[in-house]
């Protein structure tokens, strides 16, 4: 393994590495996923990525009706095992791990871990040789990247050499991007809406900040890719797309916009954290997609 | 796709053509045993019979004809007969020859007529010298070959009556004549395709196409006969063909017909075969949308990514092939095997993986399969108590090895096999030495598959860290544990299971993979089978994947009993893989030239991985990746398991829902539960995070 310069032992939260990503950038990419983002999108695919704490997810469709993480939990009494059903966690979870230690078919897991940022590097990087081959390199999304600046940092110093691609939705202080964007090669930046008050209405947060970051990075040298989740009659209107598309026609280093259709099964996690469904949109209807808008301005664009 | 291959499509496809089907129960064994003929003799009165009551069919507007209209092919031995040839020998699954590749391209240039001279110059030889046998012989083949003349003659005439010039005009020049053209060509091939499996024989292969046909096909597009149009269009039709008959033909479930067909591939050290009408085969392929052909792809490290983007386009289909296979792996391996340099240059693919040899291969490479699991559990019970070390245990593993494969082999002895007298046309010598291709030809080796490898590098590996490097279990425990099927053992079983396992990239499991498949090669070497030939080993499991688990006691990999294994070369079911790159570097860390019975490592993607353009593109460098490691088979399986799931319930509404089995694409619906469910448990590589 290679000498990694930065030996300071910052650990970060990730919940998944992605070894075979194909729509995360050029080339073959293996995908890093920080746990933990400031917003809170309604549509969100990966539900588990947004809490900045560990947490315990339960997939029902393997569990065995067993009960032992039941039994197993310190919270919970004896006498109310019979009654409970498996999927429950006591409100004073503390996540010491027992049930899901003791879980047989691992129905009970933890979504996150804690990791240090060389030894992270070093598992992203045993893989370095075929994705060089394969013309890609590392990506790293979440929830939000920038939520964890010092770990993210450390991460990228220990991962230099390698092409980088960030995913990031550009909610974080500006000067935490501006740092960033020196180690990374090409930046997926997301908007959602370009309205305010409806970016606020669901995302929970306005689109001030990331407008702002957004200005930045178009007046860095770093290559970016606009990525507009599509969502039904919240951000598909041919009013919003003419938007998107002004706020970066002129920029040089804009790549090309993704339109990504909303994806049916992104609702399928929130059951895994006991958590209902509930994104405020028609989820059975499928989203406009125009993009002969952007060809008006140049801007190629394409369809994920 | 024009019009008329779209409708001829169809009416394969919808089954119309089975109405043409006669309802016969034909039994001409107790008439062959009154009149006191000889196995050689019944078969070949067996196929002239079926040929005489063959009906000429010609569906609504086709140009390659020729249909099956006979069921069920009646067998030669009463079953008292039977019982007793299979109490002094070994019969290899039905008894037939399968499993070969034949040379279709000498009958074809040559015709009927230029073949029966050749052989009667043998008969008056034989007659000379008074060899009996081999008069028997001589003469069958010619019966055979006149029956095949009278078949075409029937062709011919029911073309006149409707009128369909163009099969009336081919079949006045073949097969008594050599093939003038590409169409001519492909015609003769379906006929002498047809009455391989009227004889009997099965898993009838298909062998390189495209190297054999080119001249065929190259002639015409240059004297201007065809056009590149209509060329595929034949070519389309021709594939179609594949799938008129192949519900009628043996396999262990409903597509395993082993109609198998080669692309690509290197003629010499220099040469790589991969021509234009390679490609044409994969388009035509990718448009039909039919189990048969089964597409190989051979390649090696200089092939183009265009070739494999085009065989992910097949993937992405759901095809469940292209099954790709490394020139650089494999004819090494072959080579070191002891197969001639050329010939080991001109392999092909038999009806799953396994590398056989045209024209001049008699080898059963499916003869048997070795149960590493099986190995160990009898290693447990028997030697882990007194194993100080692990590599005392493992020592021990490899006595029970030898054992095991020793006890396979002793089986094999004094095979019997249903004589081909017209496949001996198409195989290398056996005209002209008068001998049988059942009784051999230039080679004989048999293959052995080993199933469950990955299940039992996980066991090993759990013995390894837990019992002797960490000792946290016992080696009571252990045995106890998996006596009771971890019942009462929970800690151990979370334990097992949470121990290193083979697709992770860790050289934990890994390395004892690579000794396992290295050991098995070793055993096998000690053994020469009664023809002379050698023992493959191999990485497939077949269908043994099912069967070899029901053997089983629980696995110190935390598989618990009756827990099916993995298919062929792949990671155990329930192994919580980091993803594909970790799977191919595990699994290419073995020296596969070792190994070279075949046995793909099977993937199974799920098909939201092909979301666009681009994704058929890095699907294409992925498998390319597989190959330069060092990879020596792949099959590709494009799955969803919701639609596994639906299907299963609405099979109505899934008439075309392909999936890759064990080394075979069938259709989903019809398999049986056990096999679907596999599929479904099957560990499924995507996109969607």
């Amino acid at each position: 393994m290679s000498i990694l310069k930065n030996n300071k032992k910052m650990k970060g939260l990730i919940f998944n590495i992605k070894e075979f990503a194909i729509n995360d950038g050029p080339g073959i990419r293996q995908t890093v996923f920080l746990k933990g983002c400031p917003l809170k999108c309604r549509w969100c695919h990966n539900p588990e990525g947004i809490s900045m704490e560990q947490e315990i997810i339960y997939k029902e469709n393997i569990c065995l009706n067993c009960k032992k993480c039941l039994e197993v939990c310190p919270f919970i009494k004896n006498n109310d095992v019979r009654v409970l059903k498996p999927n429950y966690i006591p409100p004073e979870c503390n996540l010491c791990g027992k049930c899901v230690a003791i879980c047989p078919p691992g129905a009970k897991s933890f979504a996150g871990y804690e990791i240090e940022s060389n030894k992270l590097a070093s598992e992203l990087l045993e893989n370095k040789d075929f994705l060089k081959k394969n013309k890609g390199g590392i990506t790293i999304s979440g929830g939000e990247p920038l939520a964890q600046i010092d770990f993210l940092i450390s991460l990228l110093k220990d991962l230099k050499g390698m092409d980088i691609t960030l995913d990031t939705s550009g909610y974080a202080e500006t000067e935490d991007f501006k740092k960033v964007l020196d180690y990374v090669d090409l930046v997926l930046y997301d908007i959602k809406h370009t309205d305010t008050k409806i970016h606020k209405k669901y995302t929970g947060v306005d689109n001030d900040l990331i407008l702002k970051n957004l200005k930045i990075l178009i007046d860095s040298n770093v290559k970016f890719i606009i990525r507009i989740p599509l969502i039904p009659d919240v951000n598909d209107s041919t009013e919003n797309m003419e938007n998107t598309a002004f706020l970066v026609k002129d920029a040089e280093n804009l790549l090309e916009i993704d339109l990504l259709p909303y994806n049916k099964s992104s609702g399928a996690k929130y059951k895994y954290l006991n958590k209902e469904y509930n994104p405020g949109f028609d989820v059975n209807k499928k989203p406009e997609i125009y993009f002969r808008i952007f060809e008006k301005y140049n801007i190629k664009s394409k369809i994920l | 796709m024009t019009n008329r291959i779209a409708s001829l499509r169809d009416f394969i496809k919808n089954k119309k053509h089975h109405i043409y089907r006669q309802d016969l129960d034909l039994d001409f064994s107790e008439e062959y045993k009154k009149n006191g003929l000889t196995d050689v003799q019944r078969i070949s009165e067996n196929l002239v019979r079926l040929l005489n009551i063959e009906k000429a069919v010609i569906l609504p507007d086709e140009k390659i004809t020729i249909l099956r209209t006979i069921k069920k092919i009646p067998f030669i031995f009463t079953n008292s007969e039977w019982e007793e040839i299979k109490k002094n020998h070994f019969i290899h699954e039905l008894g037939y020859i399968s499993n070969i590749s034949y040379n279709y391209i000498a009958l074809i240039n040559a015709g009927i007529s230029k073949e029966k001279e050749k052989i009667l110059s043998y008969l008056n030889t034989a007659k000379n010298k008074s060899d009996e046998e081999k008069i028997i012989f001589y003469r069958s083949v010619l019966r055979i070959l006149d029956a095949i003349n009278t078949l075409a003659d029937k062709y011919k005439e029911e073309a006149q009556k409707q009128g369909a010039e163009h099969i009336y005009k081919i079949f006045s020049n073949i097969p008594r004549n050599g093939a003038n053209n590409f169409y001519e060509a492909l015609q003769f091939f379906r006929l002498i395709h047809f009455v391989l499996w009227l004889s009997g024989s099965y898993h009838v292969t298909i062998g390189r196409f495209d190297q054999y046909m080119y001249e065929y096909y190259m002639n015409d597009i240059k004297n201007g006969v065809l056009t590149k149009d209509e060329a595929f269009e034949l070519l389309e039709e021709f594939f179609i063909s594949f799938n008129k008959d192949n519900d009628l033909y043996p396999g262990m479930q409903q597509g395993d017909n082993g109609q198998s067909i080669v692309l690509g591939g290197l003629i010499d050290e220099d040469q790589d075969g991969y021509n234009e009408l390679s490609k044409m085969c994969l388009k035509a392929s990718l448009e039909l949308n039919l189990i048969d052909p089964k597409i190989n792809l051979r390649v090696n490290k200089n092939t183009k990514l265009d070739v494999y983007v085009l065989g992910s386009k097949l993937t992405k289909k759901g095809l469940g092939f292209p099954q790709y296979s490394n020139d650089d792996v494999v004819i090494p391996g072959l080579i070191n095997l002891g197969y001639n340099k050329q010939d080991a240059h001109n392999y092909v693919v038999a009806a799953c993986w396994e590398f056989i040899i045209p024209e001049k291969g008699m080898d059963i490479p499916n003869i048997a399969a070795f149960s590493f699991n099986k190995a160990l559990d009898a290693a447990i019970s028997k030697s882990l108590l007194r194993s100080s070390t692990f590599e005392d245990f493992y020592n021990n593993y490899k006595y029970e090895m030898h054992n095991g494969i020793n006890d396979i082999i002793q089986y094999i002895k004094n095979i019997y096999l249903i004589p081909g007298p017209f496949q001996s046309i198409l195989m290398k010598d056996c005209i002209k030495e008068g001998k049988d291709l059942s009784k051999g030809c230039i080679y004989n080796n048999y293959g052995i598959h080993g199933t469950g490898i990955a299940t039992a590098a996980d066991s090993f590996a759990a013995i390894k860290k837990y019992i002797y490097k960490e000792k946290q279990i016992s080696k009571h425990d252990l045995i106890n544990a998996l006596e009771n099927n971890f019942e009462g053992y929970d800690e151990i079983y979370i334990k097992l299971k949470n121990a290193p396992k083979m697709g992770n990239n860790d050289d934990y499991a890994d390395k004892i993979a690579v000794r396992l498949l290295n050991d098995f090669a070793i055993v096998l070497k000690e053994y020469k089978n009664e023809r002379g030939g050698i023992f493959r080993p191999g990485t497939g499991t077949a269908m043994y994947y099912l069967f070899h688990a029901k053997e089983l006691k629980a696995s110190a990999s935390g598989r618990k009993k009756q827990e099916p294994l993995s298919a062929n070369y792949s990671p155990a079911l329930s192994t919580k893989v980091k993803g594909i790159v970790s799977v191919i570097k595990s699994f290419t860390k073995p020296d596969l030239k070792k190994v070279i019975n075949g046995g793909p490592l099977t993937i199974e993607l799920h098909d939201s991985i092909f979301r666009n353009e681009d994704s058929i593109k890095k699907l294409a460098m992925l498998v390319k990746s597989y190959i330069d490691m060092g990879g020596h088979q792949l099959q590709l399986n494009t799955i969803n398991r919701d639609i596994l799931l639906d299907a299963q319930k609405h099979p109505e509404l899934y008439q075309n829902l392909i999936v890759r089995v064990w080394g075979w694409s069938g259709y989903y619906i019809e398999l049986a539960r056990e096999y679907q469910d596999h599929i479904i448990k099957r560990l499924e590589y995507s996109d969607i995070d």
